[in-house]
């Protein structure tokens, strides 16, 4: 397990590594900015959710998450990745980015949205990170939803998603 | 954000959003919850009137991060019992942090820690900042005129 962690953080340092090369751009960017451009996005996934645009709202939620990888990108080329302040905005705009969402999914997503807030004040509390990625997951749930579409599953998570 | 700013868009976000629930009642209901995380102001109001401002000091536990998580518990048991009234003010609250973290500097886990984030998205020049303001409620309120407008709730 060890070996595999170390095998991934380097590859991951050498991906971040060509893409700083490739755009050297990014060191001059603020990571705050990005994280602020990825929320100011979740509305529209909000809008295109409530109008069960399926595909749109997977490729909006996609690219919520991308600059939200991003911005840490940044702030790693930035050497600021054991800042306190990036870690809470990173952790407020997720959090509020989960609420805009699940405003227009079934109830089950806004009580996980509040768990994970519950789980994000107690993760500063305890400096001990434990968060559920609930924006990964339902970008999973939709990617399913999307594809299971002629399938008997879809009427389960279609109930899972907009109605219980 | 200010006060208009935040009824027009928290009800842009209902009528855009949720419009099989939108009537007088969900409206008024979304407008109170937009508005009232603001109430903590209040006691700021001399200082604000000197320097023209509110700072994020006069942002109190229930206008960040632990605020919200109470105000969507409440909205949630709420929804138990009406579900567009839950909804409604779920909506309410949400846009106004929403648009808080974007406009403005604030202090998401006061009272565990008062250091301040600003996603710098909006001007810190007072006047700028003023006109962005402005600007944008201007945008929120056009916009959720026309789709009230649009779905025959009022007549222009």
């Amino acid at each position: 397990m060890r070996v595999f962690m170390v095998k991934a953080s380097s590859t991951f340092r050498m991906i971040l590594k060509s893409v700083l090369t490739r755009f050297p751009i990014l060191r001059q960017v603020d990571a705050n900015m990005i994280s602020g451009l990825s929320l100011a996005l979740t509305p529209i996934a909000y809008l295109l959710l409530s109008e069960r645009a399926i595909l749109a709202s997977i490729v909006t939620i996609f690219l919520v998450l991308l600059l939200d990888l991003l911005d840490g990108i940044v702030a790693h080329a930035k050497g600021q990745t054991s800042s306190k302040d990036g870690w809470m905005v990173d952790v407020t705009v997720d959090r509020i980015s989960e609420a805009i969402i699940s405003l227009a999914l079934s109830r089950v997503f806004i009580l996980f949205t509040i768990l994970n807030m519950g789980l994000a004040l107690l993760s500063y509390h305890y400096e001990k990170h434990a968060i559920i990625p609930l924006r990964q997951a339902i970008l999973l749930i939709l990617i399913a939803y999307y594809v299971l579409q002629s399938q008997p599953a879809f009427s389960f998570l279609d109930q899972i998603l907009f109605y219980w | 954000m200010n006060t208009l700013g935040h009824v027009f868009f928290a009800n842009l976000m209902l009528v855009l959003g949720a419009p099989s629930i939108v009537s007088p009642t969900t409206l008024i209901v979304t407008s109170l919850a937009a508005v009232i995380t603001d109430l903590d102001h209040i006691l700021h109001l001399r200082t604000a009137m000197k320097t023209y401002r509110f700072k994020s000091e006069t942002r109190s536990r229930w206008h960040e991060l632990p605020g919200l998580l109470l105000a969507m518990i409440i909205s949630i048991i709420i929804m138990l019992f009406s579900a567009p009234l839950g909804r409604s003010l779920l909506i309410g609250f949400v846009s106004h942090y929403f648009l808080d973290l974007l406009t403005r500097p604030t202090r998401p886990f006061y009272p565990l820690s008062e250091r301040v984030i600003f996603l710098g998205l909006a001007p810190k020049n007072l006047k700028k900042l003023t006109a962005y303001d402005a600007l944008l409620t201007v945008i929120f309120g056009a916009i959720l005129i026309a789709s009230l407008h649009g779905q025959g709730i009022i007549n222009i």
